[in-house]
């Protein structure tokens, strides 16, 4: 879907804008507006002051002060070789320029991947630092786990369609989720599984409190069965 | 225009063409002094119409694996994705393809081909003649280069792009087979044809540094005499300038239209 919105695949049906440009067309503007840093990462400039030299001219907004904060925050040296480096820190090189391009719009592929336990509550904290109103970023990932605190709307895809289009507060506010050994017998159980983890459930939330969601149980929770879900958070 | 061709994100795409590709540069000018060494051992005292057909064979054929290895970058999905996100028009990047693998690799290598020759040869032969220019006697120094170097470089090379921009693997391999594929088929069909209109005595007969005037053949029965007409062998260049003009035009558009 990313590479839609992007420009580098085309919809076999149907039409995608983005803002006033249709990606397909790849027109300059549209991608001095948008920056896609994908799952796999390529740098071929050796060091990020080289990509500060030859990259960055591309991209008219880029902030080269925020750049050389956000590699040092990320404690990626400046003028060191990438490619002597670990993929954790070519990943983080690459995040700072996608930031710092300060493009419209930032599309970010499974970011988290490769990063370490600190490097990934840096790379929470920069995302919500360097939140802006006027710009979009979309992040995709497996490990909701790394982004839940950054997320404030949920939307679920299944079956080539929009199921679950809500704000995060909705959800805490309808539901409860909840884990242990053993799954409480309660009326208002909606739903409860079992994973390598222990159980995990979820239960209608009657107003007494509003606890934190877990994404990945709603998905499977919403997943098997999608009604009951949409009926209680669409109330 | 402004929005075909920019001449700052020209030259910024070039700037950032260089510094990617600066290692496949230096290798690509010492893999240019292999062809000396290899007609060194093939031939010990070339004439210079023969370092002339050898210049254009290896030209032409570097040149395809030049273009291939320049678009190496569209087959790796990572290099692809940062290649095409990079604000610049199609036109702007089919330019610096154009500019890397013709209007540079073509004089580089031909500076490269005749001076490591000239050290080569003028060891062991100090008095080799390397003049070329009495090959082309009766044309001028544009048409000949246009005639005899850039028009048989460009349509394989075209014909290379062209493949690099439509398949997504083995652009290399698929190119040369259909290449070779098209160029056999071609002849024979011309042979044949040549030899059942001709009853029997068929001469195929090129030029030797020329790699397309294959099409002239002679009836020996009346003593030597030629059948085909020049207007073919004339034909045959435009056929050929169209063709890679074709080429160039079917690669653009269909760059415009790559999905990664």
């Amino acid at each position: 879907m990313l590479k839609l919105i992007c420009g580098l695949s085309f919809p076999v049906e149907g039409k995608i804008d983005v803002g006033s440009f249709t990606p397909s067309k790849r027109e300059v503007p549209f991608l001095a507006d948008i920056f896609f840093l994908s799952e796999e990462i390529y740098i071929a400039q050796r060091t990020p002051k080289e990509m500060e030299d030859y990259l960055a001219p591309f991209y008219p907004s880029f902030d080269k002060a925020l750049f050389q904060q956000l590699l040092n925050k990320l404690e990626v040296d400046y003028a060191g070789k990438l490619c002597e480096q670990s993929y954790g820190q070519m990943k983080k090189a690459m995040i700072a320029f996608a930031i710092s391009c300060r493009t419209k719009y930032l599309f970010l592929d499974e970011p988290t991947n490769g990063l370490d336990i600190p490097s990934k509550a840096l790379f929470r904290s920069i995302i919500a630092s360097t939140y802006d109103e006027n710009r979009v970023t979309v992040i995709s990932t497996h490990q909701v786990r790394d982004l839940q605190s950054l997320i404030d709307r949920v939307i679920i895809l299944n079956d080539h369609q929009i199921q679950l289009n809500i704000p995060l507060d909705t959800v805490s506010a309808k539901l409860t989720f909840g884990h242990g050994s053993i799954i409480p017998q309660d009326a208002d159980m909606i739903y409860s599984g079992s994973g390598e983890l222990g159980k995990s459930y979820i239960l209608k939330n009657n107003g007494t409190s509003q606890g934190q969601v877990d994404l990945e149980t709603l998905f499977t929770g919403f997943i098997s069965n999608p009604q009951i879900f949409q009926q209680i958070l669409n109330a | 225009m402004e929005t075909l061709f920019n001449y700052n994100s020209f030259v910024l795409l070039v700037r950032n063409h260089v510094n990617e590709n600066r290692r496949l540069f230096m290798l690509s000018i010492v893999c240019m002094f292999i062809p000396a060494i290899l007609v060194r051992i093939i031939v010990h005292n070339p004439t210079p119409k023969q370092l002339f057909i050898f210049y254009i064979a290896f030209l032409v054929y570097t040149g395809m694996i030049y273009t291939g290895l320049f678009f190496k970058r569209w087959t790796n999905k990572s290099r692809a994705i940062t290649f095409f996100m990079l604000p610049v028009t199609v036109f702007e990047r089919i330019a610096v393809v154009l500019l890397f693998t013709i209007v540079l690799f073509i004089p580089i290598f031909t500076l490269v081909y005749y001076f490591s020759s000239m050290v080569l040869f003028k060891i062991s032969n100090p008095s080799l003649n390397f003049s070329i220019v009495s090959l082309f006697e009766g044309h001028t120094v544009l048409s000949a280069f246009c005639l005899y170097v850039l028009l048989p470089f460009t349509i394989f090379q075209s014909f290379f792009l062209l493949c690099a921009v439509w398949f997504k693997k083995n652009q290399i391999f698929i190119a040369l087979a259909i290449i070779g594929l098209m160029l056999f088929s071609s002849n024979f069909l011309l042979i044949s044809y040549m030899h059942s209109s001709t009853g029997g005595n068929v001469f195929v007969f090129g030029t030797g540094f020329n790699l397309f005037p294959l099409y002239t053949s002679f009836r020996f029965e009346d003593g030597i005499k030629e059948i085909t007409s020049q207007l073919i062998s004339n034909i045959s260049y435009l056929v050929y300038g169209i063709m890679t003009l074709f080429f160039y035009i079917a690669a653009y558009f269909k760059l415009k239209e790559k999905e990664i």
